[in-house]
């Protein structure tokens, strides 16, 4: 038994042999630090996001690296935060001794918060890929930017939607149930639709949450058939809002139009391809990639053949973090943090993969133009049809 | 374990000095965790580790203590110092009502340690329910360093308040070890049934035991809340917290006055270690890690104080390691019962 230990111990301390030998190399390389959930119950997510910045890194670097350094390589360091703050918080520390010029990151907005301040603490620039909560950018942070659009803009986004919906369609939209998850994801955005939704006359019956592992949400199924809402209005994962949209369907009353709002099952690669019996005409209020730029198809394209999997919003997101940070580093023409701080806040970024306006950074450090799009799944493909200039499919209007 | 005292001074003089000689944010945000992490473990080995009660839902503790103080500072504007008071009083009384549901109705073993569980979910559900604790949005502490608030925009104060807080609950948890209550406790380990003949109140003397490990816990909380300025119910009252908790204590020794903290010490390090090693390869610091926890629990079950009393305290204190060597075999006994 003791050997078998001896011998455990003894590969342990050869595996860290290895791995610290690869630290030296190149003088002439920028780092930048790409802190995500690789691990635990995000990991799937993580890899997805962290992926898709190997993929902008990668392009730099073919093109030539950072121009006005000398054509200096970009490294990047990948830290995982296993969806612990004070995991964040340590990984954050670890990048600073590893002298990264910026971050991005993190997903989890209970890790990105605390990772951010830990980065303002220390003066590293920290570009935020994916974070819902409000509070991200308003804390009056010099270093902290954020490239998708917040719970707030979401809701706006989807009432002002809805409205555009109403317009359109023949049979007017009046009263919807929220069905939500039960984090802080699904409850933020609920919340602010029902506030909102008074101004745009539209009559919430019930904002029913649901835990996002629940094995049944048959009870939510039998509220909305007692209530009998126009629309179902869902903010949920893969798994849960695969069993609504099954309920829903199974049960004996269907609703006008289901419509997601940042909804993790609509936009799921997964839903999409597999559900199509279920999934016709689903609409989906979310952040994604511009349909109409050339730039973002390629960038989708080889995402896709480099990693095997379908480009989601989330990767999209990371992408273009990790492209502005660079393009950042690139008109700073330094490594100093501060430089690229200031660079960063004067970011007027016009070749980007978003549906959205230049992407420019307003002064609490928020994308101003970032938006989400009105989706909707058409014959098992996943279509934009609202605003005009982005859209590549028309609306399949409410007929029921 | 006349060399002790000398021992003692040696590692309280390089606590003290640590953040003198290391500047490092990164070996000081490590020192202030292994603190906290010994602190929060301290105080359940004080419930579960002496009185042989083992809990699993400290998170119930550690979140009340974190929540109480960070509601009544960004809702009232009171000092997160006398919220720690607060929080620690609330936790007392929750422990309170715990113990008097599950020591009253005899529950015992495993099936103690389900109760606690499940009272840990059910405030967990009862704080993401409610809007005054804003639900599952949790809670953002605005960051204005003022010592009177309880924030500092030195990493070195917090420091030194963890490392007071610990040496606090561990000059404690000592003193109960030495007092009757400490040897009563111990004697509902080994055999509640027989400590009871012999005219201990066992009700009472738990009773004691999980308000003063249940204020402590919250102690912590308010700490972490404080240094981490944001919480929320999932980071505070999830079972990983609770295993977080125990965990030190179980490694280091629980129902030892040292095990929490040299639990703490090589088990966070080596967390954050085999990351800076492996971090290249995901998951696989997470496996070392686990491989580090499987062997400490194969070969040193007792935890490593627990295991270096029995080797080196034979001669002196043969009787002690006696007792303790029983311990481990009535512990399986009251498990099964």
């Amino acid at each position: 038994m003791k050997k078998i230990v001896f011998f455990m111990l003894a590969t342990l301390l050869i595996l860290t042999g290895c791995t610290g030998k690869a630290q030296s190399g190149e003088e002439n390389i920028v780092k930048i630090g790409a802190l995500h959930p690789l691990s635990g119950g995000l990991a799937n997510e993580g890899q997805e996001m962290r992926d898709a910045a190997r993929l902008a890194v990668k392009e730099v670097n073919e093109a030539g690296g950072i121009k006005s350094l000398g054509g200096a390589k970009v490294e990047l360091i990948e830290a995982d935060h296993e969806g612990a703050p004070e995991k964040g918080m340590s990984e954050i520390q670890r990048l600073d001794r590893e002298k990264v010029v910026g971050v991005i990151g993190a997903y989890s907005s209970g890790v990105t918060l605390p990772a951010t301040q830990e980065a303002e603490r220390a003066g590293i620039p920290f570009v935020v890929d994916i974070a819902t909560v409000e509070e991200v950018t308003e804390r009056g942070f010099k270093y902290t930017f954020r490239v998708q659009p917040p719970a707030s803009m979401m809701a706006e986004n989807f009432l002002e939607y809805f409205d555009v919906l109403n317009e359109m369609s023949e049979t007017p939209l009046e009263t919807v149930v929220l069905v939500h998850e039960d984090s802080v994801f699904g409850t933020s955005i609920a919340s602010l639709i029902e506030k909102g939704a008074s101004d745009h006359q539209i009559d919430v019956l019930d904002n029913i949450p649901h835990a996002a592992t629940a094995a049944d949400i048959s009870s939510t199924i039998n509220k909305i058939n007692r209530l009998k809402p126009d629309a179902v209005i869902a903010t949920t994962y893969l798994r849960d809002g695969t069993l609504l949209v099954n309920g829903l369907n199974q049960s004996n009353f269907q609703p006008k139009v289901i419509i997601g709002v940042a909804n993790g099952a609509f936009s799921n690669t997964a839903f999409i391809n597999d559900e199509t019996d279920i999934n016709q005409h689903i609409m989906d209020v979310n952040y994604s990639i511009n349909p109409q730029s050339e730039l973002a198809l390629e960038v989708s394209q080889k995402y896709e053949d480099q990693f095997n999997k379908h480009m989601g919003p989330n990767a999209a997101y990371s992408y273009t973090a990790t492209k502005v940070l660079i393009d950042a580093v690139e008109r700073a023409g330094s490594t100093d943090r501060a430089k690229i701080q200031e660079a960063l806040s004067e970011t007027n970024l016009t070749e980007h993969i978003l549906p959205q306006d230049t992407i420019v950074f307003d002064e609490s450090g928020q994308n101003a133009n970032a938006q989400a799009v009105l989706n909707q799944i058409i014959n098992g493909e996943t279509k934009v049809i609202y605003p005009d200039e982005y859209k590549n499919a028309d609306p399949v209007l409410p007929t029921k | 374990m006349k060399k002790s005292p000398i021992l003692i001074t040696l590692a309280l003089v390089v606590f003290a000095i640590f953040p003198l000689v290391v500047k490092d944010q990164y070996y000081m945000h490590i020192a202030i965790l292994i603190l906290y992490y010994a602190l929060v473990s301290q105080a359940w080995n004080i419930l579960s580790g002496y009185s042989g009660q083992f809990s699993f839902g400290h998170a119930a503790f550690f979140g009340t203590g974190a929540y109480t103080s960070s509601i009544l500072f960004t809702k009232l504007g009171m000092s997160p110092w006398i919220g720690l008071i607060i929080g620690a009083v609330i936790a007392a009384v929750i422990g309170l009502f715990i113990g008097y549901l599950s020591f009253r109705f005899k529950l015992r073993g495993v099936f103690f340690s389900l109760g606690t569980l499940a009272f840990a979910e059910i405030l967990r559900i009862i704080i993401q329910n409610f809007d005054v604790f804003n639900k599952t949005l949790g809670v953002l502490i605005p960051y204005k360093p003022d010592p009177l608030m309880f924030q500092f925009s030195s990493r070195t104060t917090y420091y030194y308040i963890i490392l007071i807080f610990a040496i606090a609950v561990t000059a404690l948890v000592y003193y109960i070890s030495r007092s009757k209550l400490g040897y009563n406790l111990v004697a509902i380990r080994e055999n509640e049934d027989a400590a009871q003949s012999l005219g201990v109140n066992t009700y009472k003397n738990k009773m004691i035991a999980i308000a003063i490990s249940a204020s402590l816990t919250a102690i912590g909380g308010t700490f972490y809340a404080q240094y981490m300025l944001f919480i929320e119910p999932a980071t505070t009252f999830s079972n990983d917290v609770s295993i977080n908790i125990l965990l030190p204590a179980i490694i280091g020794g629980a129902g030892t006055v040292l095990g929490p903290i040299v639990g703490s010490l090589i088990i966070i390090p080596i967390g954050e270690l085999t990351t800076t090693w492996f971090g290249n390869f995901v998951g696989v610091n997470l496996m070392a890690y686990g491989v580090i926890l499987i062997l400490v629990m194969l070969y040193l079950p007792e935890g490593i104080v627990g295991w270096f009393q029995n080797k080196f305290g034979k001669k002196k204190s043969a009787k002690k390691n006696k007792d303790s060597s029983i311990s481990g075999g009535e512990e399986v006994g009251t498990l099964k019962n």
